[in-house]
């Protein structure tokens, strides 16, 4: 059942990253949702659920783009590991250090993912992600991490205790 | 066993790994043909995107409505009058139609081109910063397929990337993998018109020969030379001519006719015959 939701979650996430945050013209840059819950769910629950769900999310992301199809996957895998592995000796009810996190995640996120696409062919231009896009992207994540993290927290726990319900009851 | 577990475990990342660089090299190239995975993602997800887009768009509208309240009125009074005037070129525009067209039966001109259209809402936008595309929600069931010109009702939207069943991948003008054969409107000078690589918003015409020139305020239009742009359809305005090294050629960068981020609905122009 938490499968379930977790997919839920991601899908919901991936609609909204389209969607919303695509249509509004005031925002320069696209926050990066899908990101965002990764770091904050491999906060939450540890390396190795970072790993499956960075994975999973960032490959729904892949097939929406249509392009480098598995670059997301891995780099948001690689983040969900990274992310889980640092955050077990921090305390998790800190709201500073999800921020910090995700403005980390953010910029490993952006130049990993553009070196990738310089690697397989295609020139991205570095200096204008430096520059023009590295700064915002992490300042909107950053904000989104803020109004998310608490309530994904709690919200986690609900998860855990319906899981455990469903496989009592099952 | 424990060790034999371990390297099992090297062994499955390896494969993962090997496997994940390889679906990337395959995907790095624009495709036409998408994977039967990818066709039924997004064709599951196209309704709620739709959904969501239309809130979205609900919301926009919304709060762009208030801010503008004081302009409104004016506004309405005169675009009521431009509307009288346009009437009455219609009316104009509706007889030199038949004028050209018994011409063209007088000379034996054929038509080269022959289009249906497909009306299509766009449901969604790049989800990174790096592309630029739209979804809209027509795709093969519809009659949509790769390569396929999409238009607004000011001007030139771009080309269709990828299909599903039910949704379409469309590339931008501005995306720096686009390219469209243009020309200037007055003078019929060939450019080439292809996405700013800085990803400034902006497009940028390049001469196809010498003695194209090209100044601040031309309309650059489609040239009509390949089978899926009709010709003279709008493009951009050219904003500026930047020189090239050695003054021997020119860039200039062109400002698209068309408010890529108010598009709500778009056309597909179905190609019939050639």
């Amino acid at each position: 059942m938490a499968i379930a939701i977790y997919a839920v979650i991601i899908v919901l996430s991936l609609v909204i990253q389209t969607t919303l945050f695509t249509s509004w013209p005031f925002l320069t840059v696209v926050p990066d949702l899908v990101l965002v819950i990764v770091v904050l769910f491999s906060i939450i629950n540890g390396p190795s659920f970072g790993a499956k769900f960075g994975f999973a999310a960032g490959l729904g992301l892949d097939l929406l783009i249509g392009q480098f199809i598995g670059m997301n996957a891995l780099i948001k895998m690689l983040i969900g590991i990274g992310v889980g592995y640092l955050a077990l000796k921090l305390y998790k009810e800190n709201y500073v250090i999800p921020f910090l996190f995700v403005i980390g995640a953010t910029v490993i996120d952006q130049l990993l993912y553009a070196l990738g696409t310089i690697i397989f062919g295609i020139p991205a231009p570095l200096m204008f992600i430096l520059t023009e896009q590295l700064l915002p992207a992490m300042l909107l994540n950053g904000i989104l991490s803020l109004l998310l993290y608490v309530r994904l927290y709690y919200f986690n726990q609900k998860i855990s205790y319906w899981d455990e319900l469903f496989k009592r009851a099952g | 066993m424990s060790r034999f577990v371990k390297w099992a475990r090297i062994l499955v990342v390896i494969i993962l790994l090997v496997a994940i660089a390889g679906s990337i090299h395959f995907t790095s190239r624009s495709r036409s043909q998408v994977t039967i995975v990818e066709q039924v993602f997004r064709d599951v997800l196209s309704p709620v995107q739709r959904l969501f887009m239309r809130v979205s768009r609900s919301i926009n509208h919304f709060f762009t409505s208030i801010a503008q309240i004081g302009d409104l009125r004016e506004e309405n009074e005169q675009l009521k009058a431009e509307v009288l005037e346009l009437q009455q070129q219609l009316y104009l525009m509706a007889e030199y139609k038949r004028e050209n067209e018994w011409l063209r039966e007088a000379l034996d001109f054929r038509e080269q081109h022959s289009f249906s259209m497909q009306i299509a809402e766009v449901i969604g936008r790049t989800p990174t910063n790096l592309f630029s595309t739209i979804t809209i929600n027509r795709g093969e069931k519809h009659g949509v397929s790769s390569g396929m010109a999409v238009m607004s009702g000011t001007g030139v939207v771009g080309t269709v990337q990828s299909v599903s069943n039910y949704t379409a991948t469309v590339l931008l003008a501005t995306d720096s993998r686009s390219a469209i054969g243009g020309m200037v409107q007055d003078t019929g000078d060939l450019v080439l018109i292809e996405g700013d690589p800085d990803y400034s918003g902006m497009l940028l015409a390049k001469p196809l020969s010498k003695d194209v020139k090209l100044e601040v305020g031309d309309l650059l239009v489609t040239s009509g030379l390949s089978q899926h742009f009709p010709k003279g359809m709008p493009v951009g305005k050219v904003v500026e001519v930047v020189p090239n090294r050695y003054q021997l050629s020119f860039t200039a960068y062109v400002q698209p006719i068309v408010d890529y981020t108010r598009l709500e609905y778009v056309v597909v122009l179905l190609n019939d015959t050639e």
